[in-house]
């Protein structure tokens, strides 16, 4: 499964609160709709870092990498290389 | 598994024990009256080592990993009376130093971190705000990119070190667009024009901690004084969080350590109704909790240190090490109250201090309840 689809999976299972939510966009923001909150960014870090055995330091938690699953998918592409 | 310690652990908690007993206890009972910061104490400690425990020998550190800070810090908690010094001390190394080492330039660390350690620079954290306790990420502190400069505007409360402090980690929003992911962390010194200090405040216990309002009106820091990337704030934050929780409850395990022992001794020499009231279960089995709650904080507060010094993430260790312990601490300060009856309640013991300082420990690092939250988040709750 391309890694996109793990993230979104896990944001979808994990992160959205409300379950009635139709499907997340690649391009939607996550943090201004309220998905990624504090908290909920530790724990998509900690999935991350145990999923694709990267590590994540914690001043790289910026909108840049995490605001859309485009962003994500695109910072864990850098943390592969 | 081997539960052991080292020699060097050993002999490190010892000496900081015999430095302790020998060095920060005079004078405690009216600095703590008048609510008077131990300058001496805190130059001794950093003469001692204190302030520089995890710190790199570059910047004249000791390089102790985690848990043998932990160690010591227990052994400190044990034998210095002064809670607020070693809350003080604890709140600069854990929220001030290892941020700028974690996250700082290299001219950072170069130019901040060697004060700290040899104590002439006192350092905070100014997070919280009047409006924003436990929902931290609300702060309404902002902070503008003006040329090669930010303007801060906004007030912190209940800041620990602020009335003495050289220098503050102060998080502002530098785009309130982003929520949580729109703050930033600055190292804002006192002399920058625009920030002031509002006198201590009086609070319950650690009153020998200087506790303070701090005002930034127009505050101009220099661009270079950013900590970290624009909108890093929230993962800075949660980082120390994290290294507070999992480190700075250490002095309460110690503490209730010698609480024990006073109860112990006490219930052994204190007779009512013909026998040493140790012997009735009433006051036996209390005891027998302090032991117990005491066995397990160690346990706790040991493997999260060690799971830090193994680079691991430990959110939730963390939470339950800090939920446990300070809740621990305060219990067993009540149960220490009660078997000493009126003498518990009296001011000529340590006893009513040492529960006013430990009521606390249930509110800074986050509060019990925000503790139980993140543990439940992560149960999927």
């Amino acid at each position: 499964m391309a890694n996109k689809q793990i993230v979104k999976n896990f944001i979808q299972s994990e992160l959205v609160k409300d379950k009635a939510r139709s499907s997340l966009q690649d391009n939607d923001n996550l943090i201004e709709a309220g998905v990624i909150d504090s908290l909920g960014i530790m724990k998509l870090v900690t999935y991350l870092e145990e999923t694709f055995s990267i590590s994540i330091s914690d001043d790289e938690l910026i909108p840049d990498n995490f605001e859309t699953i485009d962003a994500i998918s695109a910072f864990l592409v850098s943390k592969q290389q | 598994m081997d539960f052991s310690l080292t020699e060097d652990q050993i002999r490190f908690k010892e000496l900081a024990v015999e430095f302790a007993k020998k060095n920060l206890n005079e004078g405690f009972s009216e600095r703590e009256r008048n609510g008077e910061f131990n300058f001496e104490g805190w130059r001794k400690c950093a003469q001692f080592g204190l302030h520089g425990l995890p710190m790199p020998e570059q910047y004249g550190g000791l390089s102790r990993d985690i848990l043998t800070c932990a160690i010591v810090m227990e052994g400190l908690g044990y034998a210095c009376k002064d809670s607020g010094l070693l809350f003080a001390i604890n709140s600069t190394i854990w929220t001030c130093e290892c941020p700028i080492l974690k996250f700082g330039t290299d001219a950072q660390k170069e130019k901040y971190l060697p004060g700290l350690v040899d104590g002439s620079l006192i350092g905070g954290h100014a997070a919280t705000e009047a409006g924003a306790g436990s929902d931290a990420f609300s702060m309404k502190c902002r902070a503008e990119k003006r040329g090669d400069r930010y303007i801060l505007n906004g007030a912190k409360m209940f800041i620990t070190n602020a009335p003495i402090a050289d220098f503050l980690l102060v998080f502002a929003v530098t785009n309130k667009d982003k929520g949580f992911a729109g703050i930033s962390s600055f190292i804002v010194e006192k002399g920058f024009p625009g920030f002031s200090v509002g006198k201590p405040l009086e609070m319950m216990g650690l009153r020998t901690c200087p506790l303070g309002e701090v005002i930034l009106r127009d505050c101009e820091v220099p661009a270079e004084n950013i900590l970290g990337r624009e909108g890093a704030g929230a993962g800075i934050f949660s980082s120390e969080m994290e290294q507070e929780r999992s480190c700075l409850f250490a002095m309460h395990l110690g503490a209730m350590e010698r609480e024990l022992e006073e109860c112990v001794n006490y219930a052994k020499i204190r007779e009512q109704f013909g026998q040493p009231i140790g012997k009735y279960q009433s006051v036996s089995h209390k005891i027998t909790d302090m032991r117990m709650r005491i066995e397990l904080s160690r346990l706790i507060l040991y493997q999260v240190a060690w799971m830090k010094d193994q680079g691991k993430r430990a959110p939730v260790e963390a939470a339950i090490a800090k939920l446990f312990i300070s809740e621990s601490y305060l219990q067993t300060c009540l149960d220490a109250l009660q078997i000493h009856g009126a003498y518990g309640y009296s001011k000529e013991f340590d006893i009513e201090r040492d529960l006013r300082d430990s009521i606390a420990g249930r509110i800074y690092s986050g509060t019990s309840e925000i503790q139980r939250n993140l543990i439940a988040s992560y149960l999927g709750l």
